[in-house]
């Protein structure tokens, strides 16, 4: 275990009852999207996590499903590797099982999810750059999961339209390489923001940063992705197809 | 507002993020109704979450979530499971190998503190205060775990891992008696 996701698994289900009272309810503005959990997700979120304490399997299934996708987009924008991503959730989820007779109900259970899989991705990164993030087995691992079988998580073969699967394959790279260009700071700012629909509160305790640096870190992150992906921000593009 | 005095980038930001006041908010969309500039501004930012948005569905397509179920459950089936408790120490500069470990192990021995309650011992409050108490010391064969035998009645009130993270479990003795694991996990 990690000691920053240990950390967060410690008390920070407490803390986090806080930031869920202070989930923001938007004075007006011009997003359309102030939180991507509604409060009646949040409470399913409870019911859900009160279910798995007690040991029920498929309510902790219904968590990862309902939040995988999310926790993945996390953690590829921090990490950039899909396969490192999908290691991140997956440890993740694993400490949410192992950990979450800790959690408190009251508390919003996708801002805990999110802070360790933001830590393990932090984590992952630092470990990076000091080049010693591969050890044998996680290459034993990797190697596994290029092949067919229940260890490939990332399918060969993806969808039926070919248009739509390159159109949307660009699309992702381009915003990979973008998102390449920005600190790993700047980078879960915006993606907690803008793909998560985290207040600047909900940031702030996901990355132990005060509101204020989650502001300048966000307009920072906007700046230079808009220019970096001017071509799908500007023009025409259809970036649903 | 002067329609060639561009609203500051942090309250338009703020705006679009809906974490202006109510009041505030009022200012500014007034603001914005009447400046094209400011609307073009938003419109951006509107588009750039799109983008991120419709970046982060096509990713997340490619996920196979039975196949990251079960790599899942099979990471939970390899977790041991500790019978007692967790205690996780907090989290700091990694240190050195075995002088960290030799020295957190002896840590965690002298912190350990039992509240010796011999059950022969009388029930008066002086009698169970831990000085007055039968006090047991760790014998530290190897750093990394240190094996207890509680005495009957006593229990383990604190164990400071430090830096590192341990873990207390109960096992079976050979002559049948629990024993307390301490198990020091260097970091």
């Amino acid at each position: 275990m990690t000691g920053s996701a240990a950390g967060e698994e410690r008390g920070d289900a407490e803390s986090d009852e806080a930031a869920e009272a202070e989930v923001n309810e938007p004075g007006g503005g011009a997003s359309k999207r102030s939180t991507k959990t509604s409060a009646k997700e949040r409470e399913r979120d409870k019911e859900l996590v009160a279910l798995a304490q007690r040991g029920d399997s498929n309510a902790f299934r219904e968590l990862f499903d309902r939040y995988h996708r999310r926790a993945f987009a996390v953690a590829l924008g921090v990490v950039k590797n899909k396969q490192d991503a999908l290691d991140i959730v997956q440890d993740a989820f694993i400490k949410v099982h192992k950990h979450i007779q800790n959690f408190q109900g009251t508390a919003s259970f996708y801002t805990w999810l999110y802070r360790i899989v933001m830590n393990l991705s932090i984590d992952h990164v630092r470990k990076a750059k000091k080049g010693r993030d591969l050890d044998y087995d996680d290459k034993v691992g990797r190697d596994d999961e290029n092949v067919a079988g229940d260890g490939a998580i990332v399918p060969t073969i993806l969808e039926s339209n070919p248009k739509k699967t390159v159109l949307r394959r660009e699309l992702a790279e381009a915003i990979q390489q973008a998102l390449g260009t920005l600190s790993e700071d700047h980078r879960a700012v915006i993606l907690l923001r803008e793909v998560e629909g985290l207040s600047y509160e909900e940031m702030a305790r996901v990355l132990e940063v005060p509101k204020g640096t989650i502001m300048s870190r966000l307009f920072h992150a906007r700046r230079n992705m808009q220019a970096a992906l001017a071509d799908y921000v500007q023009g025409d593009l259809d970036i649903q197809s | 507002m002067s329609s060639e005095t561009p609203i500051d980038d942090d309250k338009l930001q703020r705006f679009y993020d809906g974490e202006l006041t109510e009041g505030e908010a009022i200012v500014v969309g007034r603001d914005v109704e009447a400046s094209e500039l400011e609307q073009a501004r938003i419109a951006q930012m509107e588009r750039l979450g799109e983008v991120l948005r419709a970046g982060a569905e096509a990713e997340a397509d490619e996920i196979d979530p039975e196949a990251l179920f079960l790599r899942i459950e099979r990471g939970i089936e390899a977790q041991p499971s500790p019978r007692l408790q967790l205690i996780e120490g907090r989290k700091r500069k990694q240190r050195n190998t075995a002088v960290a470990a030799v020295a957190m192990a002896i840590a965690a021995a002298v912190a350990i503190a039992f509240l010796a309650q011999p059950s022969t011992a009388p029930e008066t409050a002086e009698s169970t205060h831990p000085d007055e108490g039968e006090e047991m010391v760790a014998e530290i064969d190897d750093p990394t775990q240190v094996l207890l035998d509680p005495p009957g009645g006593s229990s383990v009130e604190l164990v400071e891992f430090g830096a590192n993270t341990g873990t207390v479990f109960e096992v079976e003795g050979a002559q049948g008696q629990p024993l307390a694991v301490v198990w020091i996990a260097e970091e």
